[in-house]
């Protein structure tokens, strides 16, 4: 993959005395990125920064090589959705749409067809003659989503889109972050929900407090991480004779059998006992049928990024 | 803490204490939010700035005799010498027409800035927020809502009213004690005209602000009404000769009103070369009134559920 | 990227169209002519005419910079209060030609607005039996003329005080207050700030202005021709402003807070 498309170089932004972001120095790749934070951690201000709304305070951030703020030609590659609640009234959804594309540069015909296949890919087709103003929250939320995809744009920035919808809204969303990636469009989605982000993006940034706390796939970032206490479960043909070898290394700090095939190892390092594993269970000759890490989900890592 | 969240706690019904009154609540809460603003705070303050000009000229004029009497012989017309000749009614017209032009010729703009600052947001920016599903959501009549808004609005338009004009009098007073018990009417004459324009304002402004969702075009709203209504009466009244279009101003409405109570005709007309009040009080008390209580329903219909 | 121009223009025409506030205006646009209605309905014969030649021209300028102030202050807050404005700006058009685009809207319907209530009020006065007035034709083009170059420069004014200013209605109010009607009325040099004191230049001596009285008395030193120019470099100006501010402007953290006027 060539290089970075979006690169953000000591990124900062007030709000007056407020700190949304504090230099933030940030690469990223083509593909599928997850921007993963609490509420007020800077995702939304990132994101405006990136398409171009608001001036950095500080920094430099470009996209494409361009300065969004300054060269409007960028808009033509990058699709934007934001959580701002908010579509123009007194229109409906497929003239919202076609109005937009038309905007991008599409003649008249052009932008109706476009208009008309992107809200048949945002699932909104049956709604699309509907004045927005009768509109529930998901249905907005897919007419903009429609809007960000109609100029089929490289880059897709969602800030939040999972938001107000339902469970299957969820899901197709999901699925069309999805497919754009595998069409190659390259999808930049915010999201507090931990485990959407970690469902879809191969490449992860973790703000908190404007702050980037760790940057790379989820796997990197275990890796940054892996010397923390840690907890495993392991399934083999012999689960006590396993806990009295393991229960003879000084950093294995809990043991807990679960029946006669079944054990749970605490360790306060994590990196240790993933080292010492393999060696044991190889010159003890036991049949290994599974090893999870129950603790080892996105979320308890973000809580361990956070602390 | 957010402003809502205060609202809620102080309205939280202890089981030790009487719950407090939502009216109340919602008035004292939202009237320290509305006076956060450094231009609302500018404004208020700075409607004490008249009156103290006032006061120093007031000072200086009675530092010397003669002007005093100066001033005497032209609100009594007539010829006088000495302190003697100033009786009680002479003394009631010179406060009189001081009240006149401090409380209706400059205090009043300042209430009308005022209630655009204080009062546009108050219901338009609940309607935009969804904050009033919110108010009404809890143990709260759409009835106290809207007092509680008013009074947002009215207690800050009274003070700016009624203040300075009382200051100054009492000052006016100290300096020439003479003239004390022929003004004591002219204080409740203040009060009272101070309280029927802050009511009559700030219910208005809730009603041109619960027309729209954006304080901007509620703050337009009620600037177009105030001077549009102005300049229609003072047009028709000019080309027609007929006074009963001064009804048509929000403004004169409330000049009639002053100036019927202070019983001013037809001395102001000649001092101060004011137009004359040809009218009685009550028809623009009416309207006052009416416009006020039309502007209450509206707000009151904004704030019913809405049918599907 | 003409085309964008007019699309941004349409779509802010459409955008203003359907809301309440365009009542209110159309509202505001009419009252010339209905006080000319009840003038001749109520007043003295001959009143109408009198109205037409001094009440319904000044009223005509007093209630096109209203217009002004009422569509100008809101053709770009608008979208930045209703959190819309995201979805213009993040399309390939330049923030310059976004802004003038829903100037332009807001440019047109104003001029409409006003052209259309100073026509009125002309129709309204000569149509019918007993009408007051023959045909004004010549006066009533002079007027509407005049009316269209005010709504161009005090929506161009009102729009740059939207830009830049959260609380922009009363800071137009305070300008139609403090320049146009404290300022215009004062001789001299100063004068030249008020776009309606120039307009009444323009319609001086056909109407009965603050320009025609003064001009009477000897004050008032502006001609007809001196005051278009200075409403077209005043014009030029406040575009250049207009576009400098756009393109620099931080849109989303200028409507951080929009709790206010």
């Amino acid at each position: 993959m060539a290089g970075p498309i979006i690169q953000c170089g000591q990124l900062a932004r007030w709000y007056g005395s407020v700190s949304a972001l504090t230099a933030v120095d940030l690469n990223i790749p083509a593909g599928i990125t997850g921007l993963l934070g609490p509420n007020g951690a800077g995702k939304s201000t990132l994101l405006r920064i990136i398409t171009g709304q608001i001036e950095p305070s500080s920094g430099t951030c470009t996209v494409f090589g361009k300065n969004p703020m300054t060269d409007e030609s960028v808009f033509r590659d990058i699709g934007f959705c934001s959580e701002d609640d908010a579509l123009f009234e007194h229109m409906t959804a497929r003239e919202v749409v076609t109005f937009l594309a038309r905007l991008s540069g599409f003649p008249r015909a052009e932008a109706a067809e476009r208009a008309a296949a992107s809200l048949e890919t945002a699932g909104m087709t049956p709604n699309a003659d509907r004045q927005t103003t009768a509109f529930s929250k998901g249905m907005r939320q897919r007419t903009r989503i429609a809007a960000a995809l109609v100029h089929s744009p490289t880059l897709i920035l969602l800030d939040e889109p999972m938001t107000g919808l339902d469970p299957v809204g969820r899901r197709d969303v999901l699925e069309l972050v999805r497919r754009l990636a595998a069409a190659g469009t390259s999808v930049v989605f915010s999201s507090h929900i931990l485990h959407e982000v970690g469902a879809v993006a191969g490449h992860i940034v973790v703000l908190h407090h404007g702050m980037v706390l760790a940057e790379g796939s989820l796997a990197e970032i275990r890796a940054d991480l892996a010397d923390h206490p840690f907890t495993i479960c392991i399934r083999c043909d012999d689960a006590r004779s396993l806990a009295l070898r393991l229960g003879a290394l000084e950093f294995v700090t809990t043991l807990k059998i679960r029946g006669r095939d079944s054990l749970e190892v605490g360790s306060d390092s994590a990196l240790k006992l993933l080292s010492a594993l393999p060696p044991l269970v190889v010159e003890a000759g036991y049949e290994l049928t599974e090893i999870s890490a129950p603790g080892e989900t996105v979320e308890a890592v973000f809580q361990r990024l956070l602390k | 803490m957010a402003i809502h969240e205060r609202i809620y706690q102080r309205l939280a019904v202890r089981p030790d204490k009487p719950a407090p009154r939502p009216m109340a609540t919602l008035g004292r809460v939202l009237g320290q939010h509305a006076m956060r603003g450094w231009r609302t705070r500018l404004l208020f303050y700075g409607a004490f700035v008249p009156g103290l000009v006032f006061a120093l000229i007031i000072y200086f004029l009675t530092r010397n005799e003669e002007r005093v009497l100066g001033l005497a012989r032209q609100f009594a017309l007539t010829e006088i010498n000495s302190f003697e000749d100033v009786d009680s009614e002479i003394w009631y017209r010179c406060g009189a027409n001081l009240v006149y032009l401090l409380l209706g010729h400059v205090q009043v703009w300042f209430a009308l800035l005022l209630t655009a600052m204080v009062g546009a947001p108050l219901v338009s920016e609940d309607l935009r927020t969804q904050a009033a599903e919110v108010y009404l959501a809890r143990p709260m009549a759409p009835r106290d809502y809207v007092a509680g808004k008013a009074w947002v609005i009215a207690q800050r338009l009274f003070v700016v009213l009624a203040l300075p004009t009382i200051l100054v009098l009492a000052l006016g007073n100290l300096l020439i004690p003479a003239s004390f018990v022929a003004s004591l009417p002219l204080y409740l004459v203040v009060v009272a005209f101070s309280a029927l324009v802050a009511t009559s304002n700030a219910l208005l402004m809730l009603g041109v602000s619960a027309l729209t969702r954006s304080a901007r075009y509620a703050t337009a709203i009620w600037f177009l009404i105030y001077f549009v209504s102005w300049i229609v009466s003072e047009v028709l009244v000019g080309s027609t000769d007929n006074t009963v279009f001064e009804f048509c101003s929000w403004r004169t409405n409330q000049h009639i009103v002053l100036s019927e109570m202070l019983q001013l005709e037809p001395l102001h007309e000649e001092l101060l070369d004011l137009p004359s009040i040809e009218h009685s009080m009550l028809p623009s008390l009416l309207i006052l009134i009416g416009c006020a209580a039309l502007a209450s329903w509206t707000v009151l219909r904004r704030m019913q559920p809405r049918k599907v | 990227m003409k085309s964008q121009l007019w699309l941004v223009a349409l779509f802010g025409l459409r955008h203003m169209s359907g809301a309440r506030k365009l009542v209110i205006a159309a509202l505001l646009a009419l009252l010339p002519a209905g006080l000319v209605l009840v003038v001749r309905w109520v007043g003295p014969a001959g009143a109408a005419a009198e109205i037409l030649q001094s009440g319904v021209p000044n009223l005509c300028l007093a209630v096109t910079g209203l217009l002004a102030l009422f569509l100008g202050c809101g053709c770009m807050r608008d979208l930045l209060e209703e959190r819309t404005l995201g979805m213009l700006l993040t399309r390939p058009i330049s923030r310059g030609r976004l802004a003038f685009g829903l100037l332009l809207s807001a440019m047109i319907l104003s001029c409409f607005l006003a052209a259309f209530g100073a026509a009125l009020s002309f129709a309204v006065s000569s149509v019918g039996v007993h009408a007051d007035v023959a045909t004004p034709a010549p006066e009533a083009f002079l007027l509407v003329g005049a009316i269209l170059l005010l709504a161009i420069v005090h929506t161009t004014l009102f729009a740059l005080i939207g830009l830049r200013f959260r609380k922009s209605t009363v800071l137009g109010v305070v300008w139609l207050f403090v320049v146009e009607a404290g300022l215009g009325s004062i001789p001299g040099p100063a004068r030249i700030l008020s776009p309606i004191a120039m307009v009444e230049c323009i319609l001086s001596p056909e109407f009965t202005t603050r320009a025609s009285i003064e001009s009477a008395d000897g004050e008032y030193a502006v001609s007809p021709v001196t005051a278009l120019i200075v409403l077209a470099v005043m014009q030029t100006i406040l575009l250049v402003l207009h576009q400098r501010r756009a393109a620099r402007m931080d849109f989303l953290s200028a409507n951080v807070s929009a709790d206010g006027p």
